[in-house]
């Protein structure tokens, strides 16, 4: 029996049973695996990981009424079907001329054959044709959507603080993925880089969470990204800078001065961050509150010239 | 493709065998193309191989039927392909991100095929735009159009640019051939009226665009002629920093970068003076400039960082 018919059954069988199968069972069922045992192990082992980097689910459980307790396995069929977005013709296609037009190091074809395959002269993906473009994408972002879309917890270390996440919204912005929500180790709403998460992120069961209404901080607004007390500074910024201002700034938060500038409200969670914004404007931007904040800044100041 | 392992054909076969019953019959070369499966191999592999697929006891009932007459294919009874492999999340982030990239480039698709697909897409995978939210730094909502715009009826157009590296604004006329994006933002490169040379600006810091009657001067471009940052060649500094505030370089091309003790030391290329200024006074206490010996640089950069302590200080 062929390599690939052998995968093909056993993806087959273990999407057909409802509970779990021993390692024996299925070599009864599938035939076509060497008589030897140790190569028996060896071969099925390696089929099972195919099937994994294919992205299949494979469960293992305990095989019901053994003991001691036989690892079985199963695969659960909406688990490994997704809902199809039943995309037209037409539709699928533009999707497939954009992934060829801005690159994106994780997609490849397959991903559109599960959609309905690429299309009737299509261009590939990876061809060399000119793009547009490229966008950075993470398994660790994949991860989180998982953990979004399936309300899932997810524990991962981020600025050496275990963090428990109710994840609520990944952002592409300015290159970068972050991620958003509720951190139950904070008891409160927080942003995180993904590329700066260390380490594994681990999820937890399905379903263990209520979705929170608020759509949490945006996080261009890297002043907000801490953990720090809140704290509310106002900042004028000279009329010549101030459009810069509100590329990330709400209408909300900024006053209007007859000359053009314009002093802005906002609350601070990271003090670091913060002074890198107001510094991006130079001479063009002076905190006016809170004191402490005016004395951080000055402090910075003069220790610059100390060094010189 | 001569190599095509037994793994890659699975990948193509359980989303082939499910398209295909959903279609109630395909063409084989349609197949072939819409799988990247070379003819040949697929016939093979359907009548070799997915014919004996099934369950026990492998009686037809259980068994998949595949019948295959002249170029025509059908299968029946694959129950357990019949629907296609979930997306990965990895897979449904990537196709969002390159899908809303598209739509901010393609001003002509408005409601068309790619926006309904994208819209599909997100209500099938739980990523409706409060979950997923792909931003590309656009100041103002209509300059990437209007450039577009320009660019389709090869007419001149008038941007406000502000040049971080210069940290001037200026008043230009450009004329926008080429279009890109890096690091999650967009570039338009062209003939500079101004300048009187090819250059490459970047989207989000065009403040405002204005229209304009005038067809362009010049043909375009030979190939490659705008194709870099002119970073290759151009000043360099080499500055000593605490390794701990190395992030704030994070996007910024670097020669080099080495770390002794805590202490990183650094050589970057370097746009201008005021960019270096900005840079130095935001990695802040610890950062010293090595190279280069400049005395009017440092100059410079005390004066920035004395510019902005007199606004803290009462006259």
């Amino acid at each position: 029996m062929s390599k690939l018919e052998r995968l093909l059954k056993l993806l087959a069988v273990l999407l057909d049973t409802t509970q779990p199968l021993s390692a024996e069972d299925l070599r009864q069922r599938i035939g076509g695996y060497p008589d030897n045992q140790a190569s028996f192990r060896r071969t099925f082992e390696r089929d099972k990981d195919d099937l994994r980097s294919m992205g299949v689910t494979i469960r293992v459980a305990s095989v019901p009424a053994t003991e001691p307790p036989l690892d079985g396995y199963i695969v659960d069929r909406d688990e490994y079907a997704g809902q199809d977005p039943g995309l037209e013709p037409d539709e699928l296609a533009a999707l497939h001329l954009a992934a060829a037009l801005v690159r994106v190091d994780s997609l490849g074809e397959d991903a559109f054959w599960k959609l309905g395959g690429g299309g009737s002269g299509a261009p590939s993906i990876a061809g060399e044709h000119p793009h547009v473009g490229t966008v950075a994408s993470t398994d660790d972002a994949g991860t989180l959507h998982t953990a979004i879309a399936e309300r899932r917890l997810a524990r991962f270390r981020y600025r050496d603080v275990d963090r428990e996440l109710e994840p609520a919204r990944l952002s592409f912005t300015q290159g970068q993925w972050y991620i958003s929500g509720y951190d139950r180790a904070r008891e409160a709403e927080r942003v995180f880089r993904v590329d700066r998460i260390d380490g594994p992120i681990v999820l937890g069961p399905a379903n263990a969470y209520e979705r929170r209404s608020a759509r949490g901080p945006e996080v261009t607004r890297t002043w907000e990204l801490g953990d720090e007390e809140p704290v509310h500074a106002r900042v004028r910024i000279d009329a010549e800078e101030a459009i810069w201002a509100r590329v990330h700034l709400r209408p909300e938060e900024i006053d209007v001065a007859a000359d053009g500038s314009v002093v802005v409200d906002v609350q601070v969670r990271n003090t670091d961050a913060f002074r890198h914004w107001v510094l991006g404007f130079l001479d063009n931007a002076e905190i006016l509150e809170p004191e402490t904040m005016r004395d951080m800044m000055l402090d910075w100041l003069r220790q610059m010239d100390d060094v010189r | 493709m001569s190599k095509i392992t037994a793994t890659d054909r699975m990948a193509r076969l359980i989303a082939a065998i499910p398209w295909i019953v959903a279609q109630d019959g395909a063409l084989v070369d349609e197949i072939s193309d819409r799988f990247d499966y070379p003819r040949e191999l697929l016939l093979q592999d359907l009548q070799d191989v997915v014919f004996y697929v099934g369950v026990p006891p492998y009686t037809p009932d259980t068994l998949i039927e595949v019948t295959i007459d002249d170029d025509m294919v059908w299968i029946s009874y694959a129950d357990w392909f019949s629907r296609p492999m979930r997306l990965s999340g990895t897979e449904i982030l990537a196709l969002l991100a390159a899908g809303e990239t598209a739509l901010a480039f393609d001003t002509q698709d408005e409601a068309g095929a790619l926006a309904r697909g994208l819209t599909k897409l997100r209500l099938a995978t739980g990523s409706d735009p409060d979950t997923v939210d792909v931003q590309l730094g656009v100041t103002s909502e209509n300059v990437l159009p209007d450039l577009r715009a320009a660019a389709e009826r090869e007419l001149c157009i008038d941007i406000a640019y502000y040049s971080f590296a210069r940290d001037e604004r200026t008043e230009r006329r450009i004329e926008p051939r080429q279009f890109f994006m890096d690091q999650g933002n967009w570039y338009v490169g062209g003939h500079c009226q101004r300048a009187g040379a090819e250059r490459i600006f970047r989207v989000d810091r065009i403040e405002s665009t204005s229209r304009t009657d005038k067809p362009f001067s010049r043909p375009p471009a030979a190939a490659g002629s705008i194709d870099t940052f002119s970073i290759e060649s151009g000043p360099r500094a080499t500055l000593l920093m605490p390794s701990s505030r190395l992030h704030l370089l994070d996007g910024l091309p670097i020669d080099s970068s080495d770390v002794v003790d805590d202490v990183a030391r650094v050589t970057l290329p370097v746009s201008s003076l005021r960019w270096l200024e900005r840079l130095m006074i935001r990695i802040g206490p610890g950062a010293e400039l090595t190279e280069p010996t400049d005395a009017t640089l440092r100059g410079d950069a005390s004066q920035t960082s004395a510019r902005i302590r007199a606004r803290y200080t009462p006259s």
